[in-house]
């Protein structure tokens, strides 16, 4: 187990993400009406909350797959609008997303690097060639940070089982993540160990000084690695707990409607 | 440990599935060979002149077979190849002949080459737009450029083949190099291109993830519909290529051949291991496919078979190649479903 001494949030004044007043709606459907949200480095957030609450919304307004209809954001203090997964990576947040977003026929290294190649030095590098020894080797180095052992990254990611390609695809994250990590439900299809394993994973990249949300309706796993859960219903945030001194019962009853001050 | 060995295992089979299929169609092909071997008159399957002319008749079909491999394995299908090709030939014997009448004939045909590339990748950039921007599924949108290609070709003929193509490139295309057609050698050269650069560079890498799941592509940050499109471009490349090769081999625009040019293709690159569904394929394989129906056809033929007895033979084939992809692709199912009941196992002992 990790020492909680070292994975501690050492919170700097500014939060790496922050949220005023998100909006968004869905033709009629307002999904999310007015969250604040904030997100320290080194913090891992736990964001519950029934079906339909708008979780993976609220993610998704930071990964850029929506846009918040109002509202700001910003990352280190600076206000940004994040209009494509592609802008939100380059600000630093990297999403593992429900369905991981894995290419099943093409090697885990490839997996690792898709969209972010090494090329070749030299002219066969600059005419596309890809150095896969080289992607091979982080590759392998970052699925090892995970603490998990694969046989090969050379072989098609269909051929892990469903905690091996977890692990893969939040490696991948951490790998490229330098402020915040977004895990949508990253235990939903997990059996019990290999959901100790992913827990693990995330409780340890806390050392990289992430900011990091988990989704999760596993709430009794979600609250042993959280510093903070964070409650939604009804695209309204019912309820900011600091973990150590939450309940299940006040966690559970804010899900369900009763309000507390935030 | 039990999950580590399990993988190993996995690892071996995927190996050898993967491998398997090339081999299995090399294999079909030499026993095609073998077969029609004994089973014509001696001297004539088996002699040098037939193989330099199953290899001429081969290498058009390839090179087609290359594009259709590339866009199947990015889960794309192009029905346009045969009508694109007739149109692209009868454009360019045009062409060709209006510049021969004021300039020099190396001159002229240098220019034809070029549009008749040109006019190909045109032509594939046009499909790649309707799939990609329109949203018109593949399969749909390639019959539309089919009808509209083959009409066009037999606008701007009248009907008739075009004839006139000048005697140098013919000279050029029917050259032999070692022995053997230079076509052949091109064809040979395209393939290990095309090999190399799907499994080497970043656009290949790009090919295979868009065609095996295109939101995990885009998501990862893949122009997807770039690459889509260039692979519809390649597609195109391929048959400008191939238009000039037909033009030197048979010195006219024909506006009837081509006809099951698309099917042979894709029959090609099916039967030599591309999967259907994208995301997998070989080129090797494909080239080696694309062989099966010329060797069949040039078998009937020597045997004084109806022509026509090819065709049903190819489509056997055909249907062969892809139910075995699809077996294959059950088989791996099966192997997946039993590595993840693995570790599950692993997990109710210690906490029974």
């Amino acid at each position: 187990m990790m020492d909680s001494d070292i994975a501690g949030p050492e919170k700097s004044p500014l939060p790496v993400l922050k949220a005023r007043n998100i909006v968004k709606r869905f033709g009629h459907v307002q999904a999310l009406g007015g969250v604040d949200f904030e997100l320290h480095r080194g913090e891992i957030v736990a964001l519950v909350g029934d079906n339909g609450a708008g979780k993976s919304t609220l993610i998704k307004c930071f990964s850029g797959v929506y846009q918040a209809d109002e509202g700001e954001i910003e990352i280190d203090g600076m206000p940004v609008k994040i209009h494509s997964p592609m802008e939100s990576r380059h600000y630093g947040i990297e999403t593992v997303f429900q369905d991981l977003s894995l290419a099943p026929d093409v090697s885990v290294a490839a997996n690792v690097f898709l969209g972010r190649e090494i090329e070749k030095r030299g002219l066969l590098g600059k005419v596309g060639f890809l150095d896969y020894p080289e992607m091979q080797k982080r590759a392998a180095e970052y699925i090892r940070e995970v603490g998990v052992n694969l046989p090969s990254v050379e072989i098609p990611a269909e051929t892990l089982s469903g905690g091996q390609r977890q692990a893969v695809a939040i490696a991948r994250a951490r790998a490229w993540a330098s402020k915040v990590l977004l895990l949508d439900e990253p235990t939903a299809a997990l059996g019990v160990r290999q959901t100790e394993i992913v827990l693990k994973i995330i409780k340890a990249s806390k050392i990289k000084g992430m900011g990091i949300v988990v989704i999760s309706h596993d709430l009794p796993s979600v609250l042993k690695v959280a510093d903070r859960v964070v409650v939604l219903r009804l695209g309204r945030v019912s309820g900011n707990f600091q973990a150590q001194s939450v309940t299940y019962a006040d966690v559970v009853s804010a899900m369900l409607g009763k309000e507390f001050k935030v | 440990m039990k999950a580590g060995t399990a993988s190993f295992n996995m690892k071996r089979v995927v190996k050898t599935l993967a491998t398997l299929h090339t081999f299995w169609v090399l294999l079909i092909l030499l026993l095609l060979c073998i077969g029609f071997s004994i089973i014509t008159p001696p001297g004539t399957f088996l002699s040098t002149i037939n193989f330099k002319s199953l290899a001429a008749d081969s290498s058009q079909l390839i090179i087609l077979t290359i594009g259709a491999a590339y866009l199947l394995i990015s889960a794309g299908i192009d029905l346009s190849t045969g009508s694109v090709l007739v149109l692209d030939t009868v454009l360019t014997v045009k062409l060709i002949l209006w510049l021969t009448s004021f300039a020099p004939v190396g001159l002229a045909l240098a220019l034809g080459a070029l549009f008749a590339v040109l006019l190909g990748i045109a032509i594939g950039i046009v499909n790649g737009l309707l799939v990609t921007k329109l949203r018109i599924p593949s399969f749909i949108a390639t019959l539309g450029t089919m009808g509209a290609t083959l009409g066009f070709a037999r606008l701007a003929s009248k009907g008739t083949n075009v004839p006139g193509v000048p005697r140098e490139l013919m000279r050029f295309i029917n050259t032999e190099v070692l022995g053997l057609p230079i076509i052949a050698f091109m064809a040979l050269f395209l393939v290990i291109l095309a090999s190399v650069v799907l499994k080497y560079t970043r656009f290949g890498l790009h090919t295979v993830a868009t065609g095996s799941n295109i939101e995990s592509a885009r998501r990862a940050g893949i122009k997807v519909e770039f690459t889509q499109i260039s692979v519809y471009a390649l597609m195109g490349l391929m048959v400008g290529v191939v238009a000039m090769i037909d033009l030197g081999r048979f010195g006219v625009a024909s506006i009837a051949a081509h006809t099951t040019d698309n099917l042979q293709a894709i029959a090609g690159a099916v039967i030599g291991g591309t999967s259907l569904f994208g995301g997998r394929g070989s080129i090797l394989g494909a080239a080696i496919g694309a062989f099966i129906p010329s060797v069949l056809r040039n078998g009937f033929i020597i045997l004084g078979l109806q022509p026509f007895w090819q065709e049903v033979a190819v489509a056997f084939v055909l249907l062969a190649a892809v139910y075995f992809d699809q077996w294959r692709r059950a088989q791996m199912q099966k192997i997946e479903s039993q590595m993840s009941s693995t570790p599950a196992n692993e997990v109710t002992a210690p906490s029974g």
